[in-house]
Order: C-alpha cells, then structure tokens, then sequence
C-alpha cells in the first residue's frame, strides 16, 4: 500500500505531465509558418539539453539548453517556444524512467510557457525584433522572463524532489536554485544575444556560435564532475589500504561516513556540508598510522606515556590532511572526534557546544559503527542493542541530539551492520578488551582514575587488539 | 631539493625576446595613435577597463598555464570590431594594438600590487593573438563593411560571421605557437611535440574565448556596448567551471600528496622520501619532454609508489627498497599497484608503480619497449634518493650517482640518469 505523500507524489507528477502536454498542443496549433525556426530551435535545444552537465547536487542538474529556450521565447513568443522545448524528452540520461522523462520534459515546456508569458506582459516586453534603438530598454523584460523561467523550473522540479525523498521543500529548493541559478541565469542571457543576432542578420549560425561557449562549458562542468568522482575513489581506496593494517576495522571509516551523513541529512544540513562532512567521516581515523605500529599491536596493558601517545592520532590526523586546503571544516570534526559532551575527552577537553558539530556527529557515528562490527573480541551488536548503548552515553559522551538523530535516521532507512566472518578462534572469557571507538569498552576505568591526569579518565584507547588479562 | 617543484626555468630567453618585442611594437603603435588621434574614444574607453578586469580574473588551466579568458575575449572583440550602434567604426589596427596592451598591462600592474605575480610572456601572446586577428580580419573583410551602415548590409553579415571564426582561430593557434615557441626553448624537446601539447591543453578554453569574442563584435552593431557586460557574465562562468575543475584538480593532488605521507607516518619509508622522488622525477620528465597528462601520471605514480609497504605486514626495516632483494621490490611494487588500482580511475599510474621494480633491460635482450618511462624515471630517482638519504653533501650525491651510473646498461635506463645528472649538477 503507498503512502500518502508517494499518492500526492504520483498525483502531482501527472498533472504537471498533462499541464506540458496541453501547453504543447495549444503551441503546435499556432506554429503556422515559423515551422522552419521551430525546428531549427528544437534541433538546437535538444544538442544542448542532452547529457546536461551534472552539478555537485546529485539530484538537480543545470542545463545548458536555458540560452536556447530564452532565444525561443524572445523570437517565437511563449507557446512556440513550448514547442521548441520539446526535443527534451529525448534528450538527457537515457535509462531514465518515461515517467522521469516526461515530466522532465512537461516541467522545461511549462516553464518555458510561463516565461513567455511574463516576458509579453512586462512593461516594454514582448519585443521580437531586435535593433540598436530598443537597447537598454528590452534587457529588464528579457532578464525577468529569464529569471521567472528559473524559478518556475526549480519550483516544479522542487515539489517533486521533496514529495518523493521527504526532504524540506525549502532546503530542496534553495539548495539548488543557490547553486544553479547564477550560472543559468548567466548563461540565459547568452538566449537575447541569439535572438539579436538572428534577427540581425546572422541568421541560424548565431545559434551555432552562442553554442559553442555553452558546449565548453558544458565540457569544464563534466570534466569537473568526472575528476570529483574520480577523487572519491582514490580517497576511498587509499583509506582502504590504511584500513588494511587492521582485518577488523575494514571498512569502518566510509561505514562512519555514510552514518554521520545520514545523521546530518536528518538535522537537515545543507549539501555542501554534507560532502564536507563525508570527507571528515572517511578520514576521521587516518592520524593512526602516526600511531607507532608496535603500539597498536601491542597486547600487554599500555603505560602513561603509550597511552599518551596513542591519543595524537585525531591531531595526528590533522598534520597529515591539512596540506588539503578544501577540507577546512572537516579537519575540525577529525581532531575533535574524540571529545566528549562532558568535558572529558580528548584531545582539547571541549564540552558541549564547544565541540565542532561536525565532531560530536562523528563521535555518534563512530561508536554506533563500531559497536555494530564484528570486533577480534566480540562478534556485532545488534543495531537495536548499540541503540540502546547510544541513548545511555547521550549526554555524558555524546550530544543528545546527535544521537536522537541518527536513531531516526537509522529507523526510518535501515542500517546494513557490518559483520565479518571470523576465520581465527577468539575466546572472550580471556580478552578485557577496551575499545576507543565503543562506548560499552571500558566498564570501570572511567570513574576509577578520577583525579589523574586528564588522559587517564579516558575510556582506554587500542586498536582492536586484545589486552590479555 | 625542493626548487625542483616548480620544475620551470625562471625565463628562458626567447620568452624575454617575446616581451621585448611584443613591448616595442606597442610603444610604436602607441605613438603612432597618438599622432594620428584616437577613433572613438567612448568605445576604448569600455573596453580598456573590460580587459583590465579580465586580466585579473585569470584562471589556471592544466600544467600550470595561466589563461585570462575574458580579457583575450575583449581583445578579440575589439579586433574584430566594425560598428557600435549602427555606426560603422574603423579603428586603425595601431589603436587596437594600444587599447589591448594598455588593457592588459594595467590588469598586470593591479596584480603587481596585490602580490601576484603577473606573467608578462602571457600577456604578450595575448597581445599578439589580438593584433594577428585584427590584421587578418581587416586584409579580408569586405571592404563596405566599416564604411555602410549595418541595415545595409545585413544579408551579407552570416558571410561576416564565418570569417570571424576562422580568423579566431588563426588567433588562438598564434597565441598557443608562441607558447609552444617559449616552452620548446627551454627543455630539450621538439616544436611539433610541444604545439601538440598546448593544443590540447588551450583548444577548449580558446573555443569559447574566441567564440565570445566573435559574439561581441557581431552583437555591438545592434546592441550597442550593452552587449559587453552581458558577454561577461556567460564568459566568468565557462571561467568559474574552469576554475572549479581546476580547484578539483589541485585538491586531488593535495590529497595524493598527503595521503602518500601515510606510509612515512606509519614508519614504513623514510621521512619526505616519496615528496623528493616525486619533485625530482617531474624535473626530470619536463626535461625529457613528457606531455602534462604523462607529467600528471609521473607525480601521482612517484607520491605514491611506497604505498605497497603498507600492505606488507612487517615494514621492510629503514623503508629503503633498494637495499632488499630484488623479489621483495617487485612485491612492494605489485601490492601498490593493486591499492591503486582500486581505485578504479588510476589504472595508468597503477601500471607505472607495477613496473617500478622492473631492470632496464635483461642480460642480453634488448631493453623493454613496453616498460613506461614513468616507471624507469621513478626507479632511478627512488634509488638515488635511497643512496643520499640526509646527507646532502655534493659527495654523497655524486657518490649516488656513480652507483647509479654503475647500474646504468641494465638496471637504470641511461637517458634518465644522464638527465638525473643534469639536473642535480645545476
């Protein structure tokens, strides 16, 4: 049975399909004799919009093919250029589904109509011959068609964004339009240098001419696409091969970036937090490799000064990341990931809202992660288990809030727990394991060094390596 | 070691010619407009702080190219421009020559001040490509074309247009030969490589500047200098999606080059060795000519090529790999290979670090073809830097060099260590 918001979902995509679809009609009906620019426009639209140029948003992507649709809407008026706007079904990711497609479609062809429409009645608009005498005059109406061509797409493209993955309609819509509408905007204008030029004389080649800049660009957008994604890759697999020093925590820092992500997604964090969040998330743990090796795989109970120097690996972190200048934020949440709400973790002692946010959601994370993981001492909690655990350290440990959220995030889209099987013999009875990243670990140290030095009152920090007791 | 990094020469001497002469000729031209008086002042006077203010918005496209789009743009557009307005406009191309230089160097000077540091050669070919359209545009316009009015020969204009774009193009091919010209006399390596490879790293970014630049001059007849904003702002956005693929590209980097610091952390391999291995293999592939994407290659494949010792679960002692057996190296060298490779977009890189291990030539055999240069650079210049270690005195280099040179009919590829040679003597 479907919800109510997914019913209101499909409703809605109809109606705006059948609303494309009746625009489309009213314009066939009135090409009349400007066939030959319809089609010429059409062909020109759909070079444009094909493949658009993804954006850093997943979800939203700019399209290029705006200037040729402004240039319609300046030239043949608001139904002709819906028309014009047709080609779009064809055009763009392939696999996508008919429905996306269509509605894909019906939302550029009602936008471009309402544009038109704005662009006719705004006072000196609806201008279609371009001379030298209607400069500057004709640029308001033609920038306000423009920009209500933009918001009547994001709009559209908002409400269904929202409807389906149950994200605020605002941070949809000002998450996307902030990004895309300079650009658009910028690149819509390149539409009134097609018209002028069309109608000056050029003739078609000016398409052709305010294409190629759109296509270039296009090209740095892609390139810059394919080199992001490259970029997470390699990050991840270097992580990986980090993580290879340890057969138990394989995995562990996208599993922590993936929670504080969902997490964040759940306090409603704009997208370019969020990615910055994911970077802080998969590298969160990589100052451990400045952890001397024999310390880590030590199995007898650590001194003062081991332990000490087991607890620089989030400053650690930080001196082997920050010769990447874009991480900024997130080299807050690495070094401060192991702070705790009460004042009483490491390395700065920060309490409560002292603590970078992007810390305290990793701290969640992290020990939601590792408690949910098989361990060398222990086989994974149950999600429902760590739950529990997290509610009890809310406060202490971890920001109440943070732990609230990612219960609800953790409920509402379900968490894969991550269980390795184990090929080596480990018997519990043996091993008094303390855990850094699991809050559960450390079932009496906690109070008994009250009064020693700050880092003693820390939850024993290893590495998933037994303590023989 | 570390002035490898900007592996450049400071200034060779055809880049000063360049300067000089492109500096000359502007002052001829300067006072030439001046006797003869200025054409349409109201018209210089838009696009004068136009270039400027492109100049200053340079964007840094891949191998350390500096490129100004807008302000090439303007220029062209000043070059080929033939009406405002509906007024016809013949500018002497003296004057054109002028506006572009004074444009640009007033961009410069503002740069000088803010503590950048403007590149003067840049600038010239810029000026050149400007001045090489104006002059070509004007030998082959129609001649009616700056002295009737637009109405009047508007069925005449797509002709115009077309012109204009070929004429773009002989711009952009000038300004990318000169700087095939510049860099082919500094390193060793042939004109045609070079053009090939700034070709390929300027053509998209030429497209639209040139293209613009066509734009603005075919538009300002109707759309009088209002058409010079609106082409800046769909011209700062190609610029921003540059600038936006280039701040990827330098955080990239920044990233394989913290990240190849881990196995030093770790202690696995000595402190800095992989920064120096990398910074001395790019001095030595600039000079042997390789191409920015292989010069990409090269330093991702140097930062990284000791990642493999992470994998090894006991640290070969001292991280030096030239002092184990030669089976243990081509271990190290597989396990990095097959991190990287994981990573699903690195495939060159990961073959290069495959074959870092790999001798030269056999006994006997003639030396591999398919072994990459990359991978024969890195080995060479690893064991170097394995051989001098901290100490830093010109004998224990030359002591390291001697034994590379013992190594250099099988192990080492001979070129390499001839320029290896080179490049630690300067």
């Amino acid at each position: 049975m479907r919800s109510l918001p997914r019913r209101v979902a499909t409703l809605y995509v109809g109606a705006v399909i059948v609303l494309g679809a009746a625009v489309v009609a009213v314009g066939f009906s009135r090409v009349g004799h400007q066939w030959s620019e319809v089609l010429i426009l059409g062909g020109l639209f759909w070079i444009a919009d094909s493949s658009p140029a993804m954006m850093r948003l997943q979800r939203l992507s700019i399209s290029l093919a705006l200037p040729i649709a402004l240039a319609a809407i300046l030239l043949l008026g608001p139904w002709r250029a819906a028309v014009v706007c047709l080609p779009g079904v064809f055009a763009g990711t392939h696999n996508a589904a008919l429905v996306k497609r269509l509605f894909n479609s019906a939302q550029i062809v009602v936008s471009a109509c309402a544009a038109g429409l704005v662009y006719e009645t705004v006072p000196g608009g609806g201008v279609t011959v371009f001379s030298d005498s209607r400069f500057p005059a004709v640029l308001f109406p033609v920038v306000m068609a423009a920009l209500s061509y933009l918001v009547v797409n994001y709009t559209l493209v908002a409400l269904v964004i929202s409807l389906t993955t149950r994200t605020r309609l605002v941070n949809v819509w000002v998450g996307g339009l902030s990004e895309a509408a300079v650009p658009s905007l910028g690149y819509g204008l390149l539409g009134l240098v097609t018209a002028v030029l069309w109608t000056g004389g050029v003739g078609p080649v000016a398409a052709l001419l305010v294409l190629a800049p759109l296509l270039i660009a296009r090209w740095a957008f892609q390139q810059h696409g394919e080199q992001h994604k490259a970029y997470e890759a390699t990050v991840a697999s270097l992580i990986r091969a980090v993580e290879t020093k340890d057969y138990y925590t394989r995995g562990h820092s996208e599993r922590v970036a993936k929670a504080s992500v969902m997490l964040a997604e759940q306090l409603g964090m704009r997208e370019d937090r969020l990615e910055m969040l994911r970077y802080a998330g998969m590298l969160h743990d990589v100052g451990k490799l400045g952890v001397p090796t024999k310390l880590l795989q030590k199995t007898g109970p650590l001194d003062d000064t081991e332990f000490a120097a087991i607890k620089l690996h989030p400053t650690r972190g930080v001196e082997m990341v920050n010769g990447i200048a874009f991480l900024n934020e997130a080299m807050l949440g690495i070094r401060h990931h192991h702070e705790r709400v009460d004042g009483r973790g490491y390395p700065d002692g920060l309490a409560g809202e002292q603590i970078p946010e992007f810390a305290r959601i990793i701290a969640v994370a992290d020990a939601f992660d590792s408690m949910t993981s098989t361990r060398s001492y222990r086989s994974a909690r149950s999600v429902e288990a760590a739950m529990l655990e997290l509610k009890r350290w809310a406060g202490s440990q971890f920001d109440a809030r943070m732990v609230d959220a990612l219960i609800v995030a953790v409920e509402a889209r379900g968490w894969e727990t991550h269980v390795e099987p184990t090929d080596e013999v480990v018997d519990p009875a043996v091993l008094v394991f303390r855990d850094h990243d699991d809050p559960t670990s450390d079932p009496t140290g906690d109070i008994a060094v009250l009064g020693q030095p700050p880092y003693q009152r820390m939850p024993l920090y290893d590495e998933a390596r037994a303590e023989v007791s | 070691m570390t002035r490898h990094r900007s592996a450049r020469p400071a200034r060779s001497v055809a880049d000063q010619v360049l300067v000089v002469v492109v500096a000359l000729c502007c002052v001829v031209a300067f006072g030439f407009t001046l006797a003869h008086g200025v054409v349409r002042a109201d018209v210089v006077a838009a696009f004068i702080p136009l270039i400027a203010v492109g100049e200053l918005l340079q964007v840094r496209l891949p191998g350390d190219r500096p490129a100004a789009p807008l302000a090439a743009s303007a220029a062209l557009g000043y070059a080929l421009l033939f009406a405002v307005g509906g007024e016809p406009v013949s500018l002497p191309i003296a004057q054109v020559a002028c506006v572009v230089a004074i444009g640009m160097t007033a961009g410069s000077l503002v740069l000088l001040f803010a503590g950048r540091r403007p590149r003067p050669t840049a600038v010239a070919r810029r000026v050149v490509a400007a001045v090489v359209a104006g002059l070509v545009f004007r030998a082959t316009a129609p001649h009616n074309l700056s002295t009737l009015h637009v109405a009047q020969y508007k069925q005449d204009l797509r002709w115009v247009a077309l012109l204009m774009v070929a004429v773009a193009a002989l711009a952009a091919l000038a300004d990318l030969a000169l700087a095939a010209v510049v860099r082919s006399s500094e390193g060793r390596v042939a004109f045609g490589w070079m053009l090939r490879d700034e070709i390929g790293a300027g053509a998209g970014l030429w497209t639209a500047v040139g293209a613009t630049g066509v734009l603005m001059a075919l538009a300002t007849p109707s759309m009088k200098l209002y058409a010079l904003p609106i082409f800046c702002v769909p011209l700062l956005l190609t610029q921003f999606a540059f600038r936006r693929y280039a701040a990827i590209r330098t955080t990239y980097r920044q990233t394989i080059r913290s990240l190849s610091r881990v196995a030093e952390v770790g202690g696995y391999v000595e402190k800095g060795h992989a920064h120096r291995v990398s910074s001395l293999a790019i001095a030595i592939g600039r000079e042997m000519g390789l191409t920015e994407g292989e010069i990409t290659d090269l330093e991702y494949a140097a930062l990284l090529h000791d990642i493999g010792q992470l994998s090894l679960t006991d640290p070969i002692p001292g991280g030096s790999t030239l002092v184990v057996a030669p089976v243990e190296r081509r271990r190290v060298a597989e396990l990095g290979a097959d991190v990287i490779k994981t990573t699903g977009v690195l495939d060159r890189v990961a073959d290069i670090v495959a074959r870092q291990a790999d001798p030269y030539r056999r006994h006997r055999e003639a030396p591999d073809e398919s072994l990459p240069i990359e991978s024969r650079i890195i080995k060479a210049v690893s064991a170097y830097d394995d051989l001098v270690g901290d100490d830093l005195s010109p004998e224990a280099r030359a002591d390291a060099l001697e034994r590379l040179r013992l190594g250099m009919a099988y192990e080492y590829d001979p070129a390499v260590v001839e320029t290896l040679t080179r490049i630690v003597a300067s």
